[in-house]
């Protein structure tokens, strides 16, 4: 494996995280911050405002009111869950070209906004309170491909060759072509970004739970089961028309039966037919 | 450039635009001479249109194009629904004496046939 910082390095220039974000993610450490704070510096971003507040009204949510305000989404939503819908945004705008690598970017973020629905339905069913972190990881989980897509298009061709030619999932198509892979891709550039180190890790991990810490594992394997939920019900695409097999372990550390997968992949399936509402307008 | 549904494709046109499968991966290149070899190939990998030289540009074959076909199709379409169980069965063709992803296959086949799913 290629020293994942110098190949990061050899892709160029990323897009840098924008104030909004960081400042938010500073605001957030602080436990004098209040909703008024976040709304202070949101409305220096009217369109990021205006994304915010059209997802926290989506049926995802289910609020039986329209939230019109900021400082009302913060009052319900908590700091975390704004900060998150903001780096959504930021990254889906950012890494949505894809420079004639043969990936369709469009259906690869369908993909992740499919995984992150199930993700929050998941989470919402374990004991620990994942929720939150749940959405934001499944969205980010293949940030790596997209970063791929942009910056090593011959890489990422060189990748769905190998899927197309050996019938088999994409990280797999990896191993055999490159010396890195999407999943530390990604995680590196997100610990550039110094977002936090549970999102790193995740993304590390989501194909392989098993290798996570102990503290980071249940949230990788929400993320993994999450993702095999979106492409069994064809949300969007990963890459590849096939499907990773999800381990027993995976299954029962997120503590759900068949009658719960059957109603997350009923309530997800509805609720992604909303998706364009993650696209900027 | 007429644009056809692979129903319509004969050997001898010639691609104008790489054939690509529904999630975008390409089959057959640009500039490549249909035979019967990448013909079935398309066909088998799911490719539901492709652009052509020489092909017909009637409004009806254009109206009938659909390369990312089974999203814009309406749910219920009977068509539509059995696009989408095809590319099920070929995506857990790889899984097959897996008991968990047997299951799995069940309940998204059981989704795809309500027309839940709609990709």
């Amino acid at each position: 494996m290629a020293d994942i910082r110098e190949v990061l390095d050899n892709f160029g220039d990323m897009p840098i995280l924008p104030d909004v974000v960081a400042k938010l993610t500073q605001l957030i450490a602080s436990p004098r911050t209040t909703a008024s704070d976040i709304n202070e510096i949101l409305s220096r971003d009217p369109s990021l405002t205006a994304r915010i507040l059209r997802l926290v009204n989506s049926s995802y949510y289910g609020f039986s009111r329209r939230i019109t305000t900021i400082t009302n989404a913060v009052v319900i939503l908590g700091f975390n869950q704004v900060r998150n819908l903001a780096l959504s945004a930021f990254i889906m705008d950012n890494f949505s070209v894809s420079k004639a690598s043969g990936f369709d970017m469009k259906a690869f973020w369908r993909h992740s906004i499919g995984t992150a629905l199930v993700a929050g339905h998941i989470a919402k069913g374990l004991r620990v309170k994942l929720e939150e972190d749940a959405f934001v990881c499944a969205l980010l989980h293949d940030l790596g491909k997209s970063v791929m897509a942009m910056k090593a298009p011959e890489d990422m061709r060189a990748v769905l060759a190998v899927v197309e030619a050996e019938r088999i999932v994409f990280h797999e198509a990896e191993k055999k072509t490159l010396d890195y892979d999407h999943a530390t891709i990604g995680a590196a550039l997100m610990e550039r970004w110094n977002l936090p180190e549970l999102m790193v890790e995740v993304a590390r991990c989501h194909h392989d739970p098993e290798s996570a810490s102990e503290e980071t594992r249940p949230l990788a394997s929400v993320v993994n089961f999450a993702d095999i939920i979106a492409r069994s019900t064809l949300m969007g695409s990963a890459g590849d028309p096939f499907i990773p097999r999800l381990s027993p372990e995976v299954f029962e550390r997120t503590g759900l039966n068949w009658p719960g997968v059957e109603a997350i992949m009923r309530r997800s399936a509805l609720e992604y037919r909303e998706s364009d509402l993650f696209f900027a307008t | 450039m007429p644009i056809l549904p692979i129903a319509s494709v004969r050997t001898g046109m010639t691609l104008s635009s790489d054939a690509t499968r529904p999630d975008g991966v390409v089959v057959v290149t640009a500039g490549t001479v249909i035979d019967g070899n990448n013909l079935s190939r398309m066909r088998d990998l799911g490719v539901e249109a492709v652009a052509v030289r020489g092909g017909s540009s009637t409004r009806r074959a254009r109206s009938q194009t659909r390369i990312h076909a089974a999203g814009k199709r309406p749910a219920d379409d009977p068509a539509a629904v059995e696009d989408r169980l095809k590319r099920l069965a070929a995506m857990f063709s790889e899984h097959r004496q897996d008991p968990v992803m047997r299951e799995l296959l069940r309940l998204a086949v059981l989704c795809a046939r309500e027309g839940l799913v709609r990709g």
